[in-house]
């Protein structure tokens, strides 16, 4: 019972839609961002406005979200278009920010309390748990054993993907172009996998080859574009395919270009 | 053959560069940049239609759209 | 028994191929073990799927089969953590992306513009098509299979991240 009244009070406070509006817009371009689909996008926004007694409508394009917000009370109508930011995809935030949107929903923080938590969580540094290049070399050198690969190639695949990594974690703090990025990684794995046929170290060099650039699969895009398609939600599902397979391009011309280089057929 | 060789051994020797430089950039700033730039926060423009619809714009007649009609959120003002 | 072995060996390369591939998409740090855990099961079942001497069944239903496992997981644990199922269910999923087959595709792309002689054009068309499809139907199977758990536990999906789930 005593829920329930705290509840009340909180949302008695009005929210100028405005106000409202401009911290959906950035809530929303931040959730964007961090790689969630159309359909947790919809739900957490519209789960904010309702708990503030306003309604709102949301339209996600490739590149910008246009929101509505409705307040009946006063009969206001703001929109909001705000362009979506290039960031990398974190699963992190995603949770976070949807745990927020739910304290919000259930009154359990205000709404300045909740713009505040906001900012710090979005601006708060992602410190991984293992080293990045070290683990994702592993994992690329395990699917070279899946692909069925034997040790030197793994071996060599774990050399070449983390190389790769570690290339492309400097490019991007050069703020080099991501596809750019893509492929020069593509093309620098690809030619240190080739070593294993080069001298001969393995009886499977091209699965080596094959395998050592998998690490730049854009493989949650690909993902969210078909649960988008899915949920009906078409351009924004084009978009991200589009995206998706400009970056498998850009990697597939690296690794081209590099099994022409060393000689290496694919098909 | 040969083109194989001399790409491998360049591309080698440029990685190990890459490897180098990254291993002293880690060194020198332990602590700063290790994270990316965060461009997460975009800009936002509102557009606000009030009550007064009198004071909507209308096609045509540029002055009666007032200064006050679109906001702009900057980062420190939400 | 070798199947067993096998099986056992795809598992643990799937777990850390998991882990390797979802560190990439940023995860929350306790999903790291639930995610290996996840992919390890949904990528040995479509191995023994795939592979089982009494199945043989094609690529891409197995992946939907797998996807499908894969999602009903990641939902039912994911109120138990609270975390959003995707945090679990897209870096599980990683390991069964059909990269090669993408690749592959814009290889024979570049291939059938390249040559033209009608039997060579031939042979990459057919090799740039059939690649290029598979990948399109493993991908839609994926995003299916693992979709449809989210859809019928729609309850515990979006309620995952709320502090008490009243059902």
């Amino acid at each position: 019972m005593t829920d329930r009244i705290e509840i009340d009070n909180r949302r008695k406070c009005t929210i100028p839609a405005t106000e409202m509006c401009a911290f959906l817009a950035k809530y929303s371009s931040s959730l964007f961002t961090s790689g969630s689909t159309c359909i947790r996008l919809e739900k957490n926004v519209t789960r904010i406005a309702e708990a503030y007694g306003m309604t709102v409508e949301v339209t996600i394009l490739p590149r910008h979200i246009h929101l509505t917000v409705h307040d009946p009370d006063y009969h206001e109508v703001v929109t909001a278009i705000t362009s979506i930011g290039e960031g990398p995809i974190s699963f992190d935030i995603n949770t976070r920010l949807s745990k927020l949107s739910w304290q919000i929903a259930d009154g359990k923080i205000g709404f300045c309390e909740a713009r505040e938590v906001y900012d710090r969580l979005v601006h708060s540094p992602y410190h991984s748990v293992f080293s990045l290049p070290f683990i994702v070399g592993c994992a690329n050198a395990s699917f070279c054993r899946l692909f069925g690969g034997d040790w030197m190639a793994m071996g060599v695949v774990f050399v070449a993907t983390f190389v790769g990594f570690v290339l492309k974690q400097v490019l991007m703090k050069k703020d080099v172009d991501s596809r750019l990025i893509v492929f020069i990684c593509a093309f620098v794995s690809a030619i240190l996998a080739g070593g294993d046929g080069l001298f001969g170290l393995s009886a499977t060099p091209e699965i080596a080859m094959g395998t050592s650039v998998l690490y730049l699969v854009p493989g949650i895009p690909f993902i969210n574009s078909f649960s988008d398609m899915l949920d009906r939600h078409y351009i924004c599902a084009f978009g991200r395919l589009m995206n998706a397979i400009v970056i498998t391009f850009c990697l597939s011309a690296g690794l081209g270009i590099a099994m022409l280089l060393m000689g290496v057929r694919l098909f | 053959m040969e083109t194989a060789l001399i790409t491998w051994i360049l591309i080698a020797l440029l990685s190990g560069a890459v490897l180098i430089y990254d291993f002293i950039g880690r060194y020198k700033a332990t602590h700063t940049g290790s994270h990316l730039v965060d461009r997460t926060v975009s800009r936002t423009r509102i557009l606000e239609v009030g009550n007064e619809c009198d004071e909507l714009y209308i096609p045509g007649d540029i002055n009666s759209r007032h200064d006050s009609d679109i906001i702009e959120y900057d980062e420190e003002m939400v | 028994m070798e199947l067993l072995i096998e099986l056992l060996q795809d598992a643990f390369f799937a777990a850390i191929a998991a882990i390797g591939f979802a560190a990439i998409s940023r995860p929350p740090r306790q999903a790291y073990l639930w995610c290996a855990l996840i992919a390890a099961t949904g990528h040995s079942f479509r191995f023994l799927l795939m592979k089982g001497a009494a199945f043989h069944v094609h690529i891409v239903i197995a992946t939907t089969l797998a996807s499908f496992l894969i999602g009903v997981m990641a939902v039912l644990l994911s109120p138990k953590t609270k975390v959003p199922a995707e945090t679990y269910l897209f870096p599980s999923l990683l390991p069964m992306i059909p990269g090669i087959y993408a690749y592959k595709f814009f290889v024979g792309l570049v291939m059938v513009s390249y040559h033209s002689a009608e039997s060579s054009f031939d042979k990459y068309f057919q090799l740039m098509a059939s690649n290029g499809l598979t990948c399109f139907f493993i991908l839609l199977g994926m995003a299916i299979g693992a979709t449809i758990p989210i859809f019928l536990l729609k309850r515990i999906a979006f309620q995952a991240t709320r502090h008490k789930i009243r059902f």
